[in-house]
This record gives C-alpha cells, sequence and structure tokens, in this order.
C-alpha cells in the first residue's frame, strides 16, 4: 500500500478505480474477509509468548503461521506461514522472540525482523531460553530434555522413550524463572514421582539403556546452572501442568484429576493443597472413611460462580478444578489456575491456598481452555499483569488486563 | 464358558465393546446373583452402551427410592429407568470380577453427542457448506453423534422402524396374553390401537381381567423356576433356566415371586396406563459419558481421585469415534496396550525397572 499516493497526497483516479474494485470484490466474497490475510486463514493458536513489558505477543498456530500481535497498537503481522506449530517463545525482559520453522531452524528474532540467533535443531516441542540467551532448553517429542545445541548439546532428562500413554495430546511444559530454576510438568504418577533423584534413578541414561517409562514426567523442578534437577515434585496425577513464580520461590500445579499443590522452592519436599473451589483444602491423613465431608477444610472458602440454570445432568458449577494450565498473573504474588473447557478462571495468591476470585474470561471468543495440547496457547506477561489467550475455535487471541488494586480482569483486545 | 475357565482355575479377563457390554454384564449377573467358585479378574467396558447406573442397585425392581433422589427429581434430568424391559441394570455383576474399567471417548458419536474439538471449522460463512457437505460424507458414527447420539434413542417407537425394541416386547406379550386369557387380551390390544373407545366399563373390564391373568401366569412361572433351580452356586454342569413370560428377566440370577410381582406391575403400567411408550423423561447417559467433569464435586469421587485411587483418564485421543479400535493406530495398539497398561503395571510392581 505504500505506492498508492501521489506525491501530492490525493489518490490516483485508476487507483480510486482499483480501491472501488476491490471494494466489490469485498462484498461479493462475503463477510468472513476481514480474518483473512495474504497468507491465509489462521488456525488456532498453538503456543503463544507475551513480551515482559506486554506489549507484544508471539504465536504459532495449528496452520503453520507465526504471528506477531503489537498489543498496544492493535495490530498483527504475519511473519511465516512455515513455523513449528509449538514453537512460540518469548524471551524474559527481551524484546527477542523464539521460533523454529518447518525446516528445524530455530530463530532468535527481535520484534524488528533481526534474528540475533540462528542454528537447527530437532523439531521442538516446547522451548525456552534465558535473558542471557545462554540457556537453551528444548524437548522432544517423548519429552525428553536438552540443553544448548549443535556441539553444545547436552541431555538435562533423557531416561526414557516416551511420557506415557496417559501424557499422549500434552506437551511437555517448560517454564523459567529468574533465579535459573526450571519446571517440567508432563503427567503426574505416584508410585514413580516419589522415588528419588539418585544413582539408581538418573535423570540422563544411555541411549541404549533407556526405561520403558521416565521418571522424571512429573513435575520437577531443575537447575539450569547445573542442568541437574534439584527435586521431584510429586503429588499429581495424570496430566500435569504447573508454573513457577518469576523470582523461583513458588511452583503451583494443577492436573486432570482435580488436584492442585503449591511448594515454596526453598524447601521443596513439602508440599500443600490449592483448595478446591467447592469442597475446600483436603485434610490428609484424618482417618475418617473415604467420602467423609469432615476431610475438607471449608473456611476460607468464597462463593464459586454459578449458572442460572443447571444443565441436563443438574450442575450449575462453572467453574472447575479439573485444570488444564496455571500462569502468575501479577508478578510473584499472584497467579491464574485455568479450568479444563471452562472460560473462569481462579485467582490465587502465592502461598496461599484459598481461591481469591473468579473472573470470566468470556465465551465470545471462547479461550483456549479445551485442549492440553494447547496449554502453551495460555500465557502471561506477570509484571505487565497481562495475560493472553489463544481462542478455542478460531485463530485469533484475547488479552486482559489484571489491575491488582482494584483486582479485575479486564479484556483489553480481541485480536483476530 | 466362563463357569468352565473358572473351575479350572483360569484367570479370565473379559472385554465388550458397545452392546456388547450388556453380554458380559449379564453373564457376571449371573455369576454374581447366584454365586461363582471364583471372581473374574478384570472386565473392560470398551464404550459400552448400557446406562450409567448399570453397575448400581438402582434397579427398576424395588420400592426403596432411589438415592439421592428423596426430593422430587428434576423433570428435565434423566431419571431411573422405571420400565420393565431395559434389562439395563445388574446389580450383583460386580462381586463377579475384581475390577471394572470402563472406557468412554467424548468422541463417541453412537453413545452421545460428540464432542469433537473442531479446529477446522473457523468461523467464516463459507466454510458452512463445506460443513455440510463433511456431515453427509461422514461416518455414520460422526453424522449421529452430531445429532446427539443413537443411544439415547433407544427407546424411541416413532419412527417404527427404530421402534424394534418395545415393539417386540408389546407384540410378545399381546400373543402370551391371547393365550392365557382367550377372549379378552384382544381388548388390550385393540385400546392399544386407539380403536375402541376406553370408556367403555365392559372393555375396561376385560382388559383388567386380561392384566390379572399375566400377573397371575408371570408369579406362577417365577415360582416355579425357583422350585426347580439347584441349591447352591451356579456350576457349568447346570443349564440356565428357561424363561418364557420372565424373558426380560433373564439376566438377573434369582427372580424371586416379589420381583416377578413387581415386574409384572410395572409391564402393566407401562402397557395399560402408558400404552408401550416409556415415560422416562430423558434416557440415562451411557456409562462413562458423563465422565468425571460432573461428579467432580462429590465428597466420594474426590477422595478417591485426591488419593489416587481412581485416575481420570482423557480417552479422547485414541478413541476416536465409537468403534475406533477397528484401526490400528499406534496409539490404541502400542501406546494403550504397552505403555497405558503394561508399563503401569511394571512400575507398580517395580518388576523389569532396571
Amino acid at each position: 500500500m505504500a505506492n498508492i499516493r501521489s506525491r501530492g497526497g490525493q489518490l490516483e483516479p485508476h487507483v480510486l478505480k482499483s480501491v472501488f474494485a476491490l471494494l466489490v470484490v469485498m462484498l461479493l466474497t462475503g463477510c468472513a474477509l476481514g480474518s483473512k490475510q495474504p497468507s491465509g486463514t489462521l488456525g488456532p493458536v498453538m503456543a503463544l509468548g507475551v513480551s515482559s513489558d506486554g506489549r507484544y505477543a508471539i504465536s504459532t498456530h495449528l496452520s503453520k503461521h507465526l504471528v506477531l500481535w503489537d498489543i498496544e497498537r492493535q495490530q498483527r503481522e504475519i511473519l511465516s506461514t512455515n513455523a513449528n506449530i509449538y514453537s512460540a517463545y518469548f524471551i524474559n525482559d527481551r524484546d527477542a522472540f523464539l521460533w523454529q520453522d518447518l525446516n528445524d531452524q530455530v530463530r532468535v528474532q527481535t520484534i524488528d525482523g533481526e534474528v540475533i540467533q540462528q542454528f537447527t535443531h530437532f523439531p521442538t516441542y516446547g522451548h525456552v531460553m534465558d535473558d542471557s540467551l545462554k540457556h537453551y532448553l528444548a524437548s522432544t517429542k517423548t519429552w525428553d530434555i536438552y540443553h544448548g545445541h549443535d556441539e553444545s548439546l547436552t541431555p538435562v532428562m533423557r531416561d526414557s522413550h516416551s511420557p506415557s500413554v496417559v501424557g499422549s495430546g500434552k506437551m511437555l511444559k517448560l517454564r523459567l524463572a529468574e533465579n535459573g530454576y526450571l519446571v517440567s510438568a508432563g503427567t503426574g504418577f505416584g508410585e514413580v514421582d516419589r522415588r528419588p533423584i539418585d544413582s539408581e534413578h538418573p535423570p540422563v541414561r544411555k541411549l541404549d539403556k533407556l526405561r520403558f517409562s521416565s521418571n522424571y514426567a512429573g513435575v520437577v523442578l531443575w537447575d539450569v546452572n547445573t542442568l541437574k534437577p534439584i527435586a521431584k515434585l510429586a503429588g499429581n496425577n495424570v496430566k500435569v501442568d504447573a508454573a513457577i513464580s518469576p523470582d523461583g520461590q513458588w511452583v503451583v500445579s494443577g492436573d486432570e484429576n482435580a488436584i492442585a499443590l503449591y511448594w515454596n522452592t526453598k524447601s521443596p519436599e513439602m508440599n500443600y493443597d490449592l483448595a478446591a473451589g467447592v469442597l475446600g483444602v483436603y485434610k490428609r491423613n484424618t482417618g475418617l472413611p473415604v467420602g467423609d465431608p469432615r476431610k475438607w477444610d471449608k473456611s476460607g472458602l468464597i462463593p464459586v460462580p454459578m449458572a442460572d440454570k443447571p444443565n441436563r445432568w443438574g450442575n450449575r458449577h462453572l467453574t472447575t478444578d479439573i485444570t488444564v494450565a496455571l500462569a502468575f498473573i501479577n508478578d510473584s504474588q499472584e497467579f491464574l489456575r485455568f479450568g479444563y473447557r471452562s472460560h473462569w478462571v481462579a485467582l490465587f495468591e502465592a502461598g496461599n491456598p484459598w481461591p481469591q476470585k473468579y473472573f470470566d474470561l468470556g465465551d465470545d471468543p471462547y479461550p483456549s481452555t479445551a485442549s492440553y495440547l494447547r496449554s502453551l496457547s495460555i500465557a502471561t506477561a506477570p509484571k505487565a499483569q497481562v495475560l493472553v489467550t489463544g481462542h478455542r475455535y478460531d485463530g485469533g487471541i484475547t488479552v486482559y488486563r489484571y489491575d491488582p488494586e482494584a483486582r479485575t480482569l479486564t479484556r483489553e483486545w480481541v485480536g483476530e | 464358558m466362563l463357569l468352565q475357565l473358572l473351575e479350572a482355575d483360569i484367570r479370565v479377563n473379559v472385554i465388550g465393546h458397545s452392546l456388547g457390554a450388556r453380554v458380559a454384564l449379564t453373564a457376571l449377573n449371573l455369576l454374581g446373583e447366584r454365586g461363582a467358585p471364583r471372581r473374574l479378574d478384570q472386565l473392560f467396558l470398551w464404550q459400552p452402551a448400557v446406562a450409567d447406573n448399570a453397575l448400581s442397585p438402582d434397579t427398576p425392581f424395588t420400592d426403596t427410592p432411589p438415592r439421592n433422589e428423596l426430593v422430587p427429581p428434576d423433570p428435565n434430568r434423566p431419571g431411573r429407568e422405571v420400565h420393565p424391559l431395559g434389562m439395563g441394570t445388574f446389580p450383583g455383576a460386580h462381586r463377579a470380577v475384581r475390577n471394572i474399567v470402563v472406557l468412554h471417548s467424548h468422541e463417541d458419536g453412537i453413545l452421545g453427542p460428540s464432542d469433537r474439538e473442531t479446529p477446522g471449522e473457523w468461523y467464516d460463512p463459507r466454510d458452512w457448506f463445506q460443513r455440510a457437505g463433511t456431515f453427509i460424507e461422514a461416518s455414520s458414527d460422526d453424522r449421529t453423534g452430531k445429532l446427539g447420539g443413537a443411544y439415547s434413542k433407544k427407546w424411541w417407537t416413532f419412527p417404527p422402524e427404530i421402534a424394534g425394541g418395545l415393539g417386540y416386547f408389546r407384540d410378545y406379550y399381546f400373543e402370551r396374553g391371547r393365550a392365557l386369557a382367550p377372549g379378552q387380551w384382544e381388548a388390550a390390544c385393540l385400546i392399544h390401537l386407539q380403536q375402541r373407545s376406553a370408556d367403555d366399563a365392559s372393555v375396561r373390564y376385560r382388559i383388567d381381567r386380561a392384566w390379572e391373568a399375566l400377573t397371575r401366569a408371570i408369579v406362577d412361572e417365577a415360582r416355579r423356576v425357583m422350585a426347580a433351580l439347584p441349591p447352591g452356586p451356579l456350576d457349568s454342569e447346570t443349564p440356565l433356566p428357561e424363561y418364557d413370560l420372565l424373558k426380560p428377566l433373564a439376566h438377573r440370577g434369582i427372580i424371586s415371586e416379589r420381583l416377578a410381582l413387581i415386574f409384572a406391575r410395572q409391564l402393566r403400567q407401562l402397557g395399560q396406563r402408558d400404552g408401550w411408550q416409556p415415560r422416562d423423561v430423558e434416557v440415562r447417559p451411557a456409562l462413562g459419558l458423563v465422565g468425571f467433569v460432573e461428579v467432580q464435586n462429590e465428597d466420594f469421587f474426590r477422595d478417591k481421585f485426591r488419593t489416587n485411587q481412581f485416575d481420570f483418564v482423557n480417552q479422547t485421543t485414541w478413541l476416536f469415534e465409537h468403534s475406533a479400535m477397528k484401526y490400528p493406530t499406534e496409539e490404541i495398539f502400542v501406546k494403550s496396550y504397552q505403555e497405558g497398561i503394561i508399563n503401569r503395571i511394571k512400575e507398580k510392581s517395580r518388576f523389569g525397572q532396571y
């Protein structure tokens, strides 16, 4: 569009005709043209990152698009139509993001388009990089974690062939904290997650000595400086998501079996239950029989949002404890817990089991909470208090801003 | 056959798919109610076409009110299946097996509305034509899924093509009633066909007598079968009793006179009062369809999940339609068997860990 104006700033007659013809074409082709770009319709967001200042988001889509969203100007730009769908990741405190193309080239690229680093790598299923750009960690399809690339490629977690079938349809979530802590979360499995970190259960095995399933697929805390596990954060079951606070002090988790826990990383051997929205905090070792309501402490519960009419099973609850994602929203102080197939989120304070407030993200567009495979499509900029989600049914994003004083979450922009 | 295997000390695992669940549960219910030498190890109900109360004692043949329904049930909610021909509950089946696993998928379009995430259906009016085309070309499973699933229409008596189930019983009892009370049963038949006035006192008298005769015959049959039943647990040498009027209760191990009487009373209600059209507001959902989501706030379930005694695993990735096991995908044959079953057993037993 740069050349259509004449020097005087007036539109040339032939240009006017072209514009008119274009308008006719737009009318004839229907109202959906707005969602079309020269490079095609965007599929749903599979992975997403938000810049630390909350100004930009980067997303990769099922349709292989890589899109840079300017949240402040409410614009978007398609940067590639050949992107690894799980590869969008914004680097903390940088104006640069990570992505990989389908020729296996990983790029560290600035919002201005400058490529700072580029290297060939295995197809990544989630990757992260710290702000020094020294630590690059990526997961393989089978949930092995490697550090570095090319000659410096080092396995961090590689003890099995596969994440196990109950993890199918989920990404191994990797999240970095500013102090060099990394948390990984795949599938929880009590017996396995409680095994110690020792020479009998090493996180890395030789390729011909791999186990049939991993000892490290649950929630695990790592140190990227040593590339060793600090602690296995046991207690979750089946598909589990986790988040680490920006300062590295807190890890929070939630899973497919509605178990949600938190740890202070200073004493990672102790875990605590987050309250279930309706039932409360589970009291351990009470000796009470199964199903006894006295096993739940309800003292700090707040009312949960309810629908006006029950669904066909008589249920009026709008929230669920089945968790698809968690993300810190107010630096290291507060985080959000996203229910599976729910457009309601619960606000929690770090170190406090009780939900503080519930927010409705809205159902038009519906946020991308309906798939564990898309849990990376929910991302925050905790210091800027910005939340960005993909959409359940289309390729757009929705931007929300959290006000910690008023404790409100406001929808700022629906980018389509 | 199950009894022969159990008597020979052979460990038995049973897998039933769809209506096969009824076959398996009937066998297990007979074993459970009559007593068996040993229990089966595992019963896998793979997308079973039975109601969600199939394993409960919530049978229609009881006078006690259902649990949690002491208050009047919401008319919009599915209630207990009350008509007597459903053969839908197997209250003793759990006693004959150590463990029951139910597999269900949200993408099963036969047992309920399929709930597929459709990222391909991005909002664009021009896609609607394509979607309509996809619907027409889709497998019948997907099509019925969009219409709410075939299972939920199991008691439909209209259109007649789908009405097979109840139509069969109706004809059967008319034939048997005619034989038992000649000259009287035709009146009921005619009433059913709405060809004569039900206000006619003499017709009503004849219908009542016909139903009473049928009730007596049903109770007599129960008494007769019970008297012929050998004492002690079931064994493979003794054939199962043959039923006539009590055929819809053949999945029960022991049919007491009381049970037969309740059955007859409900049969009469169905035929005489309801014109063979079950009055259930809604069919109960298929076993597994509702899933953990709707019961997550029940103390009992939550306790079991919190202590890892129950695992809730979304099966949608592997069971992408009602009969997905017919397609040999890596997920089903390698992942679910090798990794989901064998490896988990190995992890728990610590066998082969090194």
